[in-house]
């Protein structure tokens, strides 16, 4: 019988597996208050800039609602006063009570956990002092991307960023950090709720370093190392079920309030709570707290998740939201997708909406620096290049730098599900167009059909071949702009495509080709 | 033994790595780099979709006694399962299984005990360095899953399996280890043992505690050995922790 002893440990973790579970309990209204909650000068202004004004969003929760919600469960978690909701533990039975107070509108079960978005390093956590070659180029490379960067630009000098992670880990002791340190003006633990989020998790510190991090104060691994920052820690470093999503709204409603332009979020859900038609922008809770962030002036960076090569393979929440600026990864070698990066259509917007470098030189929380890769890193690359952007334009709202971003990647107006609308770049101005960095190809594309009734399209495609990639993006998409198929191929000039539109279920569509930036579109009907 | 072993360390492997599903890129012809026709239809497939194939392997160790309150000491048993799931409901789930199921018994040896002294060693009691029993078996089961968190994404979550199975006996043996002269040890093994039934079955449950593990108890309703057998009768109960392997 002594193997049955084995078991009881086994045994009662399985029963207690089974135990109160936590809830997101939404209310009908906020009690009638009517004293909204402070907003520093930094939020007002945001405010202003963005032309928001306050609403009944910006009520907090009712108190009473509250307690009686306290009454009735075991304990209460964070109350977002965006959805009007609180996060409560209860059994079944209780909240069954709970669901028929008359206060309640609705009660969401809240399961699973956020995914660090970021892949195995190539040293992790063991960084060196000095750079190798291949990390230095890497450091250049990830912020060359963006193109060129004036050199009276400001770097986030006076935009908030709000980063939030799983903690920052040896933040303030890192030499990375030193020159920014001083900027840092607030920082709150959701999970213990306190205010020192130095001694948790290492991801944050990683990501951080995407921004504002620099190798012995000189070569700056982000465009916006004299930003000022909010720092949020909102996950667990071990998982623990039902507990982040609630974290992460407290810590985006808390950046408002302390005037945060910028949220950087590296985080999100995925399977552990939905299904891939959940990434629809508006199903996860997380997703609509999003959505309410950004129309209170916010830019919510995310990153697009690491399922490429996963079951899941699609976008995480709450990436999916409308409002949320999505970054993909690519490869900084070839410019193109990097398999790891979350693609493919779930959400009725672009997404990803832009990219950036999916491998980066970050900063290492033991010291040092180190090569790393995932989404979670081209998130604050990107942040890092708006809080630029917006430095030296202030008064730029959130839509505007959401639609810069867009505008100015490198594929744009052509966009597909693994890249968006290309690369996050800076709009080249003529005295700073650096012409030995472009592939100055000038290409021909020719689309021959005598009507727009066709079966298939013919496309030829001519140019002057300068040893380089000459990368051909094309997609089919239909009236509504969804696209239906999408391709890269990789084409030796001249080249002659030929597609067959009855591989594909739309009767009228449109097909779009990008090449080295020149840009085609061809309506057709499908006979 | 070895080619088995092999042959489920292969099994094992082929099923591990067709978990992991190939990247969407390719670069067939040469110049494809990327091709995709985005599908935003509903999976029929998955953890917690209408079809999922969950592949576990098992260990077990026994918890009852053998017949006359002999204690048997447990040796290595192990299964490797694939199991079908078909959704009915949130809540509910019915399934059937296939498993490979190696049960092994080592004998205490006790002067007032025997096991197969009867067929082997002329009706002596004779202990030995090491005695056992094995058997490979083939396995079928079905089972009813009961899961407690409806909203749970598209992953297993929590449950539990209420199942009866039947198993075939592929082979059996029964093995002995003696220390003989000069320090040298002997091995020996019988099989085709005809005291044997060819056919088992039982029932068994299993709770998942985390996606990736599950605790279970099975009990073999059916005895391992023909009703004329003098051989005493095999633990019944085997308490189990299963691994989730494509979890």
């Amino acid at each position: 019988m002594y193997q049955l002893f084995l078991f009881l440990p086994l045994l009662f973790l399985s029963l207690n597996s089974f135990a109160q579970s936590k809830y997101w309990v939404f209310l009908k209204d906020k009690g009638g208050q009517k004293d909204y909650i402070y907003l520093n000068k930094d939020a007002q202004r945001n405010r202003i800039i963005n032309g928001v004004n306050y609403d009944a969003l910006d009520l907090p929760v009712f108190e009473k609602y509250k307690d009686k919600l306290q009454f009735h469960c075991d304990s209460l978690g964070y109350s977002s006063r965006w959805l009007n909701a609180v996060a409560v533990w209860a059994i079944p039975t209780q909240i069954e009570i709970i669901k028929n107070l008359p206060f309640v509108s609705q009660v969401q079960l809240m399961h699973g956990s956020a995914q660090i978005l970021e892949l195995e390093s190539d040293l992790k956590y063991k960084g060196d002092s000095v750079l190798s070659d291949i990390e230095y180029d890497l450091a250049l490379r990830q912020l060359k991307l963006f193109g060129h960067i004036p050199d009276n630009s400001l770097h986030g000098e006076g935009v908030i960023i709000a980063i939030l992670d799983v903690g920052f880990n040896n933040v303030n002791k890192l030499s990375a950090f030193k020159h920014c340190m001083s900027r840092i003006v607030g920082t709150y633990d959701f999970v213990k709720k306190k205010a020192d989020v130095y001694d948790a998790g290492t991801h944050g510190t990683t990501v951080m370093s995407c921004i504002a991090g620099q190798v012995n104060d000189s070569l700056p691994l982000g465009l916006g190392t004299k930003a000022k920052f909010l720092l949020a820690r909102t996950e667990r470093t071990i998982t623990e079920l039902s507990e982040e999503e609630d974290n992460w709204i407290a810590a985006v409603e808390w950046a408002e309030t302390k005037g945060a332009r910028i949220v950087n979020s590296s985080l999100g859900y995925t399977s552990s709570r939905y299904f891939q038609e959940d990434m629809d922008g508006y199903s996860s809770p997380i997703s609509r707290a999003a959505n309410v962030a950004s129309k209170k002036g916010m830019l919510i960076v995310n990153a697009m998740g690491n399922d490429g090569t996963t079951n899941w393979k699609t976008i995480c929440a709450p990436a999916d939201a409308t409002e949320v600026l999505a970054v993909g990864g690519i490869d900084p070698e070839t410019g193109l997708h990097i398999d790891f990066s979350s693609y493919g259509k779930q959400s009725d917007v672009v997404k990803p909406n832009v990219c950036a470098s999916g491998v980066a030189v970050v900063a290492s929380p033991s010291g040092g620096y180190f090569k790393a890769q995932g989404t979670s890193y081209s998130a604050p690359l990107v942040a890092g290049f708006l809080a630029n952007l917006l430095s030296d334009n202030p008064n730029m709202t959130r839509l505007q730098l959401m639609e810069y971003a867009q505008k100015n990647a490198t594929l744009y107006p052509y966009f597909d599900y693994a890249h968006g609308y290309g690369i996050a770049k800076q709009k080249l101005s003529l005295d700073a167009a650096d012409t030995s960095q472009l592939n100055l190809v000038e290409y021909t594309v020719t689309i021959l059909s005598d009507s727009n009734d066709v079966d298939y399209i013919n496309v030829n495609i001519s140019g002057i071949d300068n040893g380089k990639p000459n990368y051909l993006y094309y997609h089919i998409a239909d009236l509504d702009d969804k696209l239906v198929y999408y391709n890269v191929t990789d084409i030796e000039l001249p080249y002659s495509l030929k597609i067959d539109l009855l591989k594909y279920p739309i009767s009228e569509g449109v097909l779009r080709l990008s090449i080295g930036g020149s840009y085609n579109t061809f309506n057709f009907t499908n006979k | 033994m070895n080619k088995l072993f092999l042959a489920l360390v292969f099994a094992f492997t082929i099923s591990f790595f067709s978990s992991l599903s190939a990247v969407a890129q390719n670069d067939e012809e040469g110049k494809e780099l990327i091709s995709e026709k985005p599908d935003s239809s509903i999976a029929k497939f998955g953890a917690n979709r209408r079809h999922y194939l969950q592949y576990v392997a098992l260990i077990g160790l026994y918890v009852d006694q053998a017949e006359g309150n002999i204690d048997v000491r447990t040796g290595f048993d192990f299964q490797y399962k694939f199991l079908y799931k078909r959704k009915l409901t949130k809540v509910l789930a019915i399934g059937t299984g296939l498993c490979y199921h190696y049960q092994n018994f080592v004998l205490n040896q006790n002067d007032n005990v025997t096991y197969f002294e009867q067929y082997f060693w002329n009706n002596q009691n004779v202990n030995h360095r090491k005695e056992r029993f094995y058997q490979h078996n083939i396995q079928s089961e079905i089972f009813l899953r009961i899961n407690f968190d409806p909203k749970r994404g598209n992953t297993l979550g929590k449950y539990i399996d209420i199942a009866g199975y039947g198993e075939y006996r592929l082979g059996s043996r029964y093995q002995v280890y003696d220390n003989i002269a000069n320090g040298l040890r002997e091995k020996r093994t019988f099989s085709k043992l005809n005291i044997t039934n060819p056919f088992n079955y039982g029932i068994s449950a299993r709770v998942a505690v985390f996606d990736f593990l599950l605790v279970g108890v099975s009990y073999r309703y059916s005895d391992l050995f023909k009703s004329n057998s003098t051989v005493p009768e095999m633990p019944r109960t085997l308490a189990q922790i299963y691994l989730n392997i494509n979890n």
